[in-house]
C-alpha cells in the first residue's frame, strides 16, 4: 500500500516536465506583432550609412573631419587585401596588439583571481592588501600607463603590463566578493564531511564565485585591449594603436576609422564569444523558475554547471587562439617565417 | 569500563542495539556574539539504532543541539559524546540532512551524493553504494539530472542518499521536509521510516509538526523554549511500519498528540 504510493510519486513528475505548454486559443488582438531584429537592424544600418554618405557629400564636410564611408571602406580594404606579411596592413599590427593584449589579460586575469582567493580566504591577507587595492582600484590607471612605459620599455613588456594592470582588478574584486559570498550552509555541509579548506575552496566556492569571476573576466577581456592601445599610443613600434596614430599624424581620418573599425570587430567577437556561457545560464534559471517546488532554486538566477563551465572556458581559449589565427590565416608557412623574420627587423615607426 | 566490556563481549548482540550511541550530559551552550543562552543543562541518550524525533518552539536551540552533535558547533560546559568518544569536530560516522536539501547546483544529482567521497582526504570506512541508494530512494532515472530539474522532494531525497553514502551510523536530520508541502511531506516520512527500517541507522530528526514527530519516532523529545531544556521525553508504543491512516486511528496517537500539545503550549510558542 504504501510502497504502491511512493513509487507513484516519481511517476508523474519528467512527463510533466516534459509536457509541452498546451497553445492558448488564438486570441489575436493580444498576440505581439512578431519583429523581424536582423531585417531592422539592416534597415537602420542602410539609414545610418546613406546618412552619413549623403551629409558628407551635401554638407561638404572635409575629409579630415569626416571621411565618407566609400572613404572609410577603401581604407579598410587596403589595409585588409594584402599580404598578411606585408607591414602595411591590419594582420601584423592587430597580431601584435592582440598577443600583448592576451597575455596581459592571462597574467593580470590569473594574478587577480589568486590574489583575489587569498584575500577571500584569510582576513590577514584581505586586512593587508585591501587599502593598497582599493587606493589603486579609485587611480584612473591608465593614467599610470606613462610610468611603465619608463620602466618597461617602449616594447612589449609596457603593453603587456599595462593590460595585466588593468585586468587585475576586475578580477581580484569579483572573485573577492563571489567567494566570500558563498551560503554558509555549503560551507557547513564541507564541514561535516570533514573536507580540508583547499577542498572547500575547489568544490565550493570556486563553482559558487563562477559568475562573478566570468563577469570579471568580460570586464578584463575589453580593458586589457584598452590598455593595449593605450600603451602603443604613448610609443610602440608596431600595433594598432600605432596604426592610429600613423594615421592621425598624416590626417588620415579614413585610416582611422578603418583601424577603430577592426578593433570594433574583434571586440565584438570576443563578446560574442562569451555571450554563449551566459546564454546557457540563463536557460537553467529558467527551468528552475519554472521548477514551482523549488523556489529557493529559482533565486539563483546565474548558477553555472559544469558544462557551462566548460563552454566558458573553451569560449575564452577560442576567442583568443582564433585572434592569433585570424592573423596569420591567410599565410602560408612560407609567409609566416617571412613575417616573423620582419617582426625582428620590423622598422621602427614610432614617432614618439 | 572492564564491565562494560564485559558485557559487550558476552552478549553481543543485544548490547550493540540496547547501547546509547549518543550520549548528552548537562549540555551547555551560550553564543558569543549577542550572549543567546541558547541550550541549558541538555540530559539526552540516543541507542544505537533508535529513531529520535525533537520537537519545540522556535528559536529553542533544536538546531544548535544538532549542530552541536555534528560537530559544527562548540559546546561551553558538559559532555557530549558518540559511541563513547567526545564529539570535537564533524565525524565520519555522522551523516546531516540538512533544513534546504542544500545540493550543489552545479553538480548532477549524482555527482552530489557521490560528494562525500570525493572529500575528507584519507579517510576509511565502508562507503554506500551510489546506485542501490539512488535505487532505494527512487531516483535512479534522475542521477545525471541537476538539482533544478528535481522536485522540492526529489532534492531532499537527494540530500538524505548524499548523507548515507559514507554509511554513518548517525543520521542528523535538521527540518529535513519543512519546505515541502503536506502531501509530498507524508510521502517522505512514509520513505525515510521504509530507509530507516532497512538501514537502522540511529537517526535524531528534528521538525516543527507533530504529526510527523509520532509518525517517525520510536521517541519524542520535547524542548522548552529558550534557553533549550529537555522538559519531557515519551515513547511512541506504535508498531511499525506505520502508516498515516492507521497512526492517526491508533488508540495512543490523541493522548500522544495532546500531550505534547499541551507541552508545546505551555511554553508560549512565538
Amino acid at each position: 500500500m504504501s510502497h504502491a504510493q511512493t513509487t507513484t510519486l516519481n511517476g508523474p513528475l519528467p512527463a510533466q516536465r516534459t509536457a509541452p505548454m498546451p497553445k492558448a486559443p488564438a486570441h489575436k488582438k493580444k498576440e505581439p506583432k512578431t519583429v523581424n531584429g536582423a531585417l531592422v537592424t539592416l534597415i537602420g544600418l542602410v539609414v545610418l550609412f546613406t546618412g552619413w554618405a549623403l551629409a558628407v557629400k551635401y554638407l561638404s564636410v572635409p575629409a579630415y573631419i569626416l571621411p565618407s564611408p566609400a572613404a572609410v571602406w577603401k581604407a579598410l580594404w587596403s589595409g585588409l587585401a594584402v599580404n598578411p606579411a606585408s607591414p602595411l596592413g591590419y594582420y601584423l599590427p592587430l597580431w601584435g596588439t592582440l598577443k600583448n593584449a592576451a597575455i596581459g589579460l592571462v597574467i593580470g586575469s590569473t594574478l587577480g583571481l589568486v590574489l583575489g582567493s587569498l584575500m577571500a580566504e584569510s582576513r590577514l591577507i584581505e586586512k593587508l592588501i585591501m587599502p593598497y587595492a582599493f587606493a589603486l582600484q579609485s587611480l584612473p590607471k591608465v593614467a599610470i600607463a606613462p610610468l611603465i612605459v619608463i620602466w618597461f620599455g617602449f616594447g612589449d613588456g609596457s603593453k603587456i603590463a599595462i593590460a595585466a594592470l588593468l585586468s587585475f582588478f576586475p578580477l581580484l574584486i569579483n572573485s573577492f566578493t563571489g567567494i566570500r559570498a558563498v551560503e554558509t550552509e555549503r560551507i557547513d555541509l564541507m564541514r561535516s564531511l570533514s573536507a580540508s579548506r583547499f577542498e572547500t575552496y575547489r568544490i565550493v566556492k570556486l563553482p559558487n564565485a563562477a559568475p562573478y569571476i566570468f563577469a570579471g573576466l568580460d570586464m578584463a577581456v575589453v580593458y586589457a585591449l584598452l590598455g593595449t592601445i593605450v600603451a602603443e599610443f604613448l610609443g610602440a613600434q608596431r600595433g594598432m594603436g600605432v596604426v592610429i596614430t600613423q594615421a592621425q599624424a598624416v590626417t588620415d581620418v579614413a585610416g582611422v576609422f578603418a583601424a577603430l573599425v577592426i578593433l570594433e570587430r574583434w571586440e565584438f567577437c570576443c563578446t560574442a564569444s562569451c555571450a554563449g556561457w551566459k546564454h546557457g545560464s540563463c536557460i537553467g534559471a529558467t527551468a528552475a523558475a519554472n521548477e514551482p517546488n523549488s523556489s529557493e532554486q529559482a533565486g539563483r538566477r546565474t548558477m553555472i554547471t559544469r558544462r557551462q563551465w566548460l563552454q566558458a572556458s573553451s569560449a575564452m581559449v577560442s576567442a583568443v587562439a582564433l585572434g592569433s589565427r585570424s592573423a596569420l590565416a591567410q599565410a602560408s608557412v612560407k609567409n609566416i617565417k617571412v613575417a616573423i623574420g620582419q617582426k625582428t627587423v620590423a622598422p621602427t615607426s614610432s614617432t614618439y | 569500563m572492564t564491565a562494560h566490556a564485559q558485557i559487550h563481549a558476552s552478549t553481543p548482540v543485544l548490547s550493540q542495539s540496547k547501547s546509547d550511541l549518543i550520549e548528552i550530559r548537562g549540555l551547555d551552550k551560550t553564543y558569543a556574539n549577542g550572549g543567546v543562552h541558547a541550550l541549558s543543562h541538555i540530559d539526552l541518550n540516543i541507542r544505537d539504532g533508535e529513531f529520535v524525533c525533537v520537537v519545540g518552539p522556535s528559536g529553542c536551540g533544536k538546531s544548535t543541539l544538532l549542530r552541536i552533535l555534528a560537530g559544527l558547533d562548540d559546546y561551553d560546559t558538559g559532555v557530549a559524546s558518540l559511541d563513547g568518544k567526545p564529539i570535537t569536530g564533524p565525524s565520519r560516522d555522522v551523516g546531516v540532512v540538512f533544513q534546504a536539501a542544500n545540493l550543489l547546483p552545479w553538480l548532477t544529482v549524482r555527482e552530489n551524493v557521490a560528494l562525500p567521497l570525493r572529500v575528507g582526504g584519507r579517510q576509511t570506512g565502508q562507503t554506500e553504494d551510489i546506485d542501490r541508494l539512488l535505487d532505494v530512494t527512487g531516483l535512479k532515472d534522475f542521477g545525471h539530472r541537476y538539482p533544478y530539474e528535481l522536485s522540492g522532494g526529489m532534492q531532499q531525497r537527494a540530500g538524505i542518499c548524499r548523507a548515507l553514502v559514507r554509511s554513518p551510523r548517525v543520521l542528523l536530520m535538521d527540518e529535513p521536509f519543512g519546505a515541502l508541502d503536506a502531501l509530498t511531506r507524508e510521502r517522505m516520512n512514509l520513505e525515510l521510516q521504509r530507509i530507516w527500517q532497512t538501514s537502522r541507522k540511529t537517526v535524531m530528526l528534528i521538525t516543527h509538526s507533530i504529526a510527523e514527530a509520532i509518525f517517525l519516532a520510536d521517541r519524542v523529545v520535547v524542548m522548552s523554549a529558550r534557553p533549550g531544556r529537555v522538559i519531557r521525553e515519551l515513547d511512541v508504543p506504535i508498531v511499525r511500519p506505520r502508516s498515516y491512516d492507521t497512526i492517526i486511528s491508533h488508540p495512543a496517537y490523541p493522548a500522544l498528540a495532546k500531550e505534547i500539545r499541551g507541552l508545546l503550549n505551555a511554553q508560549g510558542d512565538e
